[in-house]
């Protein structure tokens, strides 16, 4: 694994961040360290400035999960399993516990060698197209010949309203407007000291629309979004896409194809995350991360819902180590759909 | 008023209409007959005469074996109901549950045992819709593709039968939806709905909105 960041050591010279990519880091002032590496050997001369902007993409991939809640929602007969790594497509009630891991390269003390996100989501559907989710979690660093730190993550807040909604097309698109609050989580432990707000749109398509018979069960589902990042921390832009292939609307939707009853309840699902931030890092070649996450979403529709995915880097800033992100999804608006937790605030009359 | 055996699966009623006797004539003479040899032998009785259910609202024509209804007639074991487009047929059954059916529906009353330790109610909807207000468990509206069954205590719920298709929406209860040929079954909670369409299994359920809720409303009321 070579991404690796670091919280601030009080005992630093300097009160910042230090990114590794691969076996070039800085010298470590408390102790001297040096990697033997010259490959990278200005990077530790690099500018505060760019050395934030990496530290910022960085620490986003390792938390990935708990700071994009996801969500499951339905056009039409068309269900979209809870994603793990993307925003969810749409506002719901729900409510989302995620745990991914992540191996990390540690060169020298205190550096992370693994770090685990405990997260927790919840999203409360203030009428029925508008609806506000609330996250925060933990974070686990084991470290490197230095005991474990355990720390808050920052806490997030979004907002957002579907604003198309075709269920004969299976087809849904919201907007969305996400603010993470800075210095609310540990900084210690790698949290942001610094905010930042992330507008962006969702949109979710099924095929069964299509006349392509066994294809059908596909689904697209994306993201796209521009986070301004405050004081120094840097711009991205974010985009993700997922594909889907649904067994239970193949068995629902398209043949009654006999398989196993577990097999039925089975989403396969490849999520794909990128981030470009807006200034570059020197000497680092592209800063953009690409993560791209299979495995499979299993749902009885009986108000939960159990997804799995691998994390796999696949550019040099995201690192090269595989993580594992699993998450529960719990359907409050399934379990007490007639008490205020399980539905919208504001709900339109219904005819008498 | 007619008045015909309840309380006991399709036993113990014998017709007693005049007309000419058509398909539903037949089935109801063959199940009285056989009621009367079986039902003594398994110990059930022949009930005394009564309706599961009173017509409370109609408009035009509806039809019951070819008898129009009105207001105050009673609906028994083995009536098909056709209620035709622009028609509206209410019911207040016996056992407090209300129907109410859309126009352009046919509804048949399978049993109605609304008595003894295992009540359970059943009808047959062959096209249309119908607002059920349930108060008997299980109570089941089985259709072409498949059966709904509230399995709680009370339920408001609709069910529409289509060729090919039936929908489930459940206002408030739960109602589960199973198809026939898989045999693969879907709960579907307050404020859900679900789709089956003909020799698949159950659509998963999801969260239907208020608009999609009052376009059954406004079809039943």
């Amino acid at each position: 694994m070579r991404l690796s960041v670091l919280p601030n050591d009080p005992n630093l010279s300097k009160k910042r961040w230090k990114l590794h990519f691969g076996e070039a880091f800085t010298r470590n002032a408390k102790t001297g360290y040096e990697n033997r590496s010259t490959r990278h050997r200005d990077r530790g001369r690099c500018p505060y400035y760019y050395c934030r902007i990496a530290s910022v993409l960085a620490f986003a991939l390792a938390g990935l999960v708990p700071i994009a809640s996801n969500a499951y929602t339905a056009a039409g007969d068309r269900n979209f399993p809870a994603q793990l790594i993307l925003p969810q497509i749409g506002p719901t009630d729900a409510l989302w516990l995620p745990i991914s891991t992540l191996p990390m390269e540690a060169f020298k003390p205190f550096d992370p060698t693994r770090q685990t996100n405990f997260g927790g989501t919840y999203s409360k559907l203030i009428t029925e197209d508008l609806g506000i989710e609330l996250a925060d979690g933990l974070i686990h660093r084991d470290r490197l010949r230095a005991s474990s730190v355990t720390g808050a993550q920052n806490f997030r807040a979004t907002l957002q309203y579907e604003a198309i909604l075709d269920p004969p097309h299976e087809f849904l698109l919201s907007v969305l407007l996400k603010h993470e609050f800075g210095g609310t989580g540990d900084q210690a432990a790698g949290s942001e000291k610094h905010g930042a707000t992330t507008p962006g749109v969702t949109f979710g398509k099924g095929l069964g629309d299509l006349p392509i018979g066994y294809w059908r069960p596909l689904a697209i589902t994306g993201f796209a979004g521009y986070e301004f990042g405050e004081g120094p921390r840097t711009n991205s832009f974010q985009v993700g896409i997922s594909i889907q292939y649904s067994i239970p609307y193949l068995v629902s939707k398209v043949a009654n194809v006999n398989m196993p009853r577990f097999l039925r309840g089975m989403t396969p699902i490849t999520e794909v995350f990128f981030t470009n931030p807006v200034e570059h890092v020197p000497g680092q070649g592209t800063n953009t991360t690409l993560v791209v996450a299979p495995g499979v979403s299993y749902s009885r529709g009986r108000g939960w819902e159990l997804g799995i995915e691998a994390m796999i880097p696949t550019t040099r800033t995201a690192g090269h180590g595989i993580g594992v992100i699993a998450q529960l999804l719990v359907q409050l608006d399934y379990l007490l759909p007639e008490s205020v937790v399980g539905r919208p605030i504001f709900v339109p009359t219904e005819l008498p | 008023m007619r008045h015909r055996s309840a309380g006991i699966d399709a036993l113990g009623r014998a017709p007693k209409r005049q007309s000419a006797l058509g398909l539903g004539d037949i089935q109801r003479n063959l199940v009285g007959a056989l009621s009367a040899i079986f039902g003594p032998t398994l110990g059930i009785g022949i009930a005394a005469a009564t309706p599961v259910g009173t017509v409370i609202e109609v408009s035009g024509s509806c039809i019951d074996h070819g008898r129009v209804l009105k207001f105050g007639d009673a609906v028994q074991i083995g009536d098909t109901l056709d209620v035709p487009p622009g028609g509206k047929l209410k019911l207040q059954m016996a056992d407090g549950s209300a129907i109410s059916v859309a126009p352009d529906s046919n509804i048949t009353v399978a049993s109605y045992n609304i008595n003894g330790s295992s009540p359970s109610v059943k009808l047959s909807l062959a096209q249309g819709v119908l607002r059920i207000t349930s108060a008997t468990r299980p109570f089941e509206v089985s259709s072409a593709v498949g059966t709904a069954a509230a399995s709680s205590a009370s339920a408001d719920w609709f069910v529409e039968s289509k060729a090919g298709s039936a929908r489930v929406a459940v206002l408030a209860g739960i109602v589960d939806l199973t198809s026939n040929l898989i045999g693969q079954s879907v709960s579907i909670p307050a404020h859900w709905g679900a789709r089956l369409e003909a020799g698949r299994a159950p659509v998963p359920p999801r969260v239907w909105n208020q608009m999609e809720f009052n376009a059954f409303i406004r079809i039943t009321q």
